[in-house]
């Protein structure tokens, strides 16, 4: 076994980018690292590849700032001439970022991710109630206060539900009038409400190709949410731990959060924009 | 010049399945004809290359890369892709209202200058189709305004141009590569009669509004092909491709001279590139793309006549780097020892596969497959010495001529040949025998090859055949593969067709969206069609009277007829034809009518 010079590298799913799946970046940062001539690594065996390991899977149509990979080189190479060559080579949608040497004895980054952080952006915040009877939040049927055929949609526990409907302004809903056609909008407290519902919960089920698998909000999301508005719509960052015995996902998440608000999910924008490790000291980015 | 479509595109893509196939942006894919950039390049033809199947198949289809990357080293030329999509997306597309687009600068499809489709093989026709409609292109050509592109359809399916002649304005038959500029020149007048005249007049191209029904169209090809530089396929795809990897291309054309094939006659004569070029470009190709595996193609790779030293050369290049050397195509007849352990040393032993084509050596000798069984059985025999566990097997019934027995004999050579490895495991010591899959595929006589007149079995006949020969294969130590029965009937109908399929085709892909996708074929949709159109499927079927006109007269592949109908008669009186690339010249006529020559780089 030659020397194994461990190159940890930092790169985004940006833009279009995020419409990779995971093998499919697998396999585009490995041709990357072949077009660069970095002297990588190879596997002994039979099939011979490269010795390359990435971080936790991204879904597909979810984008990230900071994505990691290791890379074995059997030479060493200053980490900013490898990253420079490396972004010679790239294309623009996977941008290496930083690169750094790492500790050749240290635990892969999957063992050593525990925390990522995400930023939702929805596309839309006009609001869709969800089909079917409304319940109230103490489980009684919602009457059609406006008198529109709809029920109107309910807000998570603990929110006032008189605010709910009046068609002027008010702190759970806000109410747009343009012309004659009203559009509801989504308030960033309501949807800040939203998470802290879920939060709150003790369990929180979820069914995959006919699995049920239940986890624990309250640990599954560690920090409060932030939700801030901004100029048409609004963002919300949370923060989900990675486990080895399976990691909530960030859409179930949000699918749960819109669910407990009683309306559709609206399209929305996912960034992954931090991987950490916990130390003794806090939690770090891996680079 | 329209605006970018992508803001329309980009919310279906969470709707449909593997997006990356509509996102662009791969590596290779040129920033200044991205997504984004603004009319600067509003001057420039807009040549759109068009593969009808999905970007799987199309982005790894080697005719297409040379054509791109030659389009981008034309000046004032800017050539842009676009594939068939999937169902879910062709449906999202007509529910928003969205135009097919091509992916570099996501710009409608309709607002190219030109629209080049191969045509890989006749049941694609649909598609073609379905990538017309989804950009909002008439169908036939007739219809089309002087705004619209024009569409030229190229690749094997040209040449019986006839069933979709209504919807092409203009067909290349050759190797467009070599008249690319002239296309582009042709195109370069201001109005679309004008650039259709114009077309009309490059050599080996045919328009068929414009055809007087007489003039022959001679395929084009490149002449100092083995001389040319290999070209760098720039793009890099994101999404697995079918063949993900780098393709460099050892020769073109092969002259063994097999009477069903129609490749062998397209594509004459032999020209071998040169070693020294072929693995410099194997090296830089791999540096350049970074895929780990480079395939050395050719219709029959194992006939180069340098091909142990290329191999070696490049195994020795690629030692350590993780980089496999794969090659396809290989022949029973030269797959030979070294070969065999050049391939099998440190790489994978992915399996082989050869094709006998028949069982008998009466049929194999009517087809002009010269390789005897002995040669088969021992080349398989090494397989299995070296380590390899499977190998696959072509084979083809309703061949001209063939009988019962001939069927029979398929199962018999297989049990023959299994009977045979296992004595070899035992004597050579081998670890275990060779796992064979025998693929059998109905004949399906196509233009311009010495079977372009004989006759095609209907389907009862076929599968009565099938059914002799399920009867006959061993079952122990064997897998047996069927290639759909129905499929190369319609193929077959197609092939020989003329111009009163259009309407049948038409109706199809009406009737039928899925029949534009590669495995949405639908029998029963194909025969209605078919019926309604008031095809005489029997008609087509049958053997052709040698004297009478074909609907492709007006296309010549340099071949001589005379030459095809000496063929014929050498094929039903059971007498083989020697390869010209070894030495002798049986004249066939290429040669002499395209100005070219066989090289080989050493003697075969």
């Amino acid at each position: 076994m030659s020397a194994d010079f461990r190159l940890r590298l930092c790169y985004a799913k940006a833009g279009r980018g995020s419409y990779l799946s995971h093998l499919e970046v697998l396999r585009a940062l490995t041709r990357a690292i072949r077009r660069s001539g970095l002297p990588f690594a190879v596997t002994c065996g039979f099939n011979p590849h490269m010795r390359i390991a990435l971080g936790p899977a991204l879904g597909v149509g979810v984008g990230s700032d900071a994505e990691y990979l290791d890379v074995s080189l059997t030479e060493y190479v200053p980490a900013n001439v490898a990253l420079a060559r490396l972004q010679a080579v790239q294309t623009a949608v996977l941008p290496f970022l930083r690169a750094g040497y790492v500790n050749g004895k240290d635990a892969s980054l999957n063992a050593v991710l525990d925390l990522q952080r995400f930023r939702v952006r929805l596309l839309t915040i006009g609001i869709t109630p969800l089909a079917g009877p409304r319940l109230g939040a103490d489980g009684a049927d919602r009457p059609d206060t406006d008198g529109d055929g709809t029920h109107s949609p309910i807000l998570p526990a603990g929110f006032d539900i008189d605010v709910v409907g009046d068609a002027r302004t008010d702190e759970g809903w806000h109410v747009a009038r343009e012309g004659k056609a009203s559009t509801r909008e989504l308030s960033a407290e309501c949807l800040a409400a939203g998470f802290a519902a879920v939060r709150s919960q003790e369990a929180l089920s979820v069914s995959h190709k006919g699995k049920t698998k239940v986890f624990d909000p309250r640990l599954c999301i560690p920090n409060d949410v932030q939700v801030s508005r901004l100029e048409d719509t609004l963002e919300a960052t949370f923060d989900l731990r990675i486990s080895p015995q399976g990691s909530l996902r960030p859409d179930v998440l949000i699918q749960a959060v819109f669910a407990q608000l009683q309306l559709e999910t609206p399209p929305y924008r996912l960034t992954r924009v931090g991987l950490f490790m916990t130390e003794q000291d806090g939690v770090r980015p891996p680079l | 010049m329209s605006e970018s479509l992508w803001p329309r595109i980009e919310p279906l893509l969470a709707q449909v399945e593997r997006p990356s196939r509509y996102t662009n942006g791969e590596y290779g894919v040129r920033a200044d004809n991205s997504a984004g950039t603004d009319s600067a390049s509003g001057t420039q033809l807009r040549f759109g290359l068009c593969y009808p199947a999905p970007y799987e198949l199309g982005q790894s289809n080697q005719a297409l890369q040379i054509l791109y990357a030659g389009l981008r080293q034309l000046a004032g030329c800017l050539p842009l892709r676009t594939y068939l999509p999937a169902p879910d997306m062709a449906a999202a597309l007509r529910a928003h209202d969205v135009p097919l687009w091509t992916l570099e600068d996501a710009r409608p499809v309709r607002d190219l200058d030109v629209l080049g489709i191969t045509l890989p093989y006749e049941l694609s026709f649909p598609a073609v189709l379905e990538v017309l409609d989804l950009s909002g292109i008439p169908l036939r050509a007739k219809h089309r305004s002087p705004d619209d592109p024009i569409i030229l359809g190229g690749g094997p399916g040209a040449y019986n141009p006839m069933p979709v002649a209504d919807f092409f304005d203009a067909f290349f038959i050759g190797e467009a590569e070599a008249a690319l500029s002239e296309i582009v020149a042709a195109l370069s007048v201001p109005t679309r009669a004008k650039r259709l005249a114009a077309l009309a007049a490059v050599p080996g191209i045919y328009v068929p509004s414009l055809h007087d029904g007489r003039t022959v169209i001679t395929r084009r090809i490149v002449r100092d092909f083995a001389l040319t530089p290999v070209p760098a396929c720039p793009v890099v795809p994101f999404a697995e491709t079918i063949h993900d990897r780098l393709t460099i291309e050892l020769q073109r054309g092969c002259t063994r001279g097999c009477r069903f094939c129609q490749a062998g006659i397209l594509y004459r004569p032999v020209r071998e590139r040169q070693p020294d070029a072929l693995v410099t470009a194997a090296v830089r190709g791999i540096q350049a793309t970074g895929y780990d595996e480079v395939s050395l193609t050719s219709l029959s790779t194992s006939d180069y006549s340098d091909i142990a030293s290329v191999l070696q050369r490049l195994k020795r290049r690629f030692e350590g780097s993780g980089v496999a050397v794969s090659i396809p195509s290989l022949r029973v007849d030269n797959f030979s020892v070294d070969l065999a352990r050049i391939l099998a040393a440190g790489g994978k032993k992915t399996g082989l596969t050869f094709a006998p084509e028949a069982g008998s050596q009466r049929l194999r000798d009517v087809i002009n497959k010269n390789v005897s069984e002995q040669q088969l059985f021992e080349t398989i025999g090494y397989a299995q010495d070296c380590g390899w566990q499977r190998v696959k097997l072509y084979f083809m019934i309703g061949l001209p001529t063939e009988t019962d027995e001939d069927v029979a004999e398929i199962g018999e050579l297989c049990a023959r040949l299994m009977r045979y490895l296992r004595h070899r495991r035992d004597e050579h010591g081998n670890s275990s025998v060779v796992q064979l899959t025998v693929s059998v595929s109905t004949f399906v006589p196509k233009a311009h090859t010495p079977f372009q007149w004989a006759q095609q079995l209907s389907l009862p006949e076929i599968e009565r055949r099938q059914q002799i020969l399920r009867d006959r294969v061993p079952r122990k130590g064997i897998r047996l593969n069927w290639h759909e029965a129905a499929e190369s009937h319609v193929e077959g109908l197609l092939a020989r067709g003329s111009r009163d399929l259009a309407p049948v085709i038409e109706q199809v892909w009406r009737a039928s969206r899925a029949a534009a996708w590669p495995d949405g074929f639908e029998a029963d949709v194909w025969e209605q069609q078919l019926a309604a159109g008031g095809i005489d499927a029997e008609k087509l079927r049958a053997e052709r009277d040698p004297d009478a006109a074909l609907p492709w007269d007006h296309i010549s592949t340099g071949v001589s007829p005379r030459w095809l109908h000496a063929e014929w008669d050498r094929a039903r009186a059971g007498q083989t034809l020697s390869d010209c690339s070894q030495g002798t010249c049986s004249g066939c006529g290429a040669c002499a009518n395209l100005e070219a020559r066989v090289v080989t780089v050493h003697e075969r």
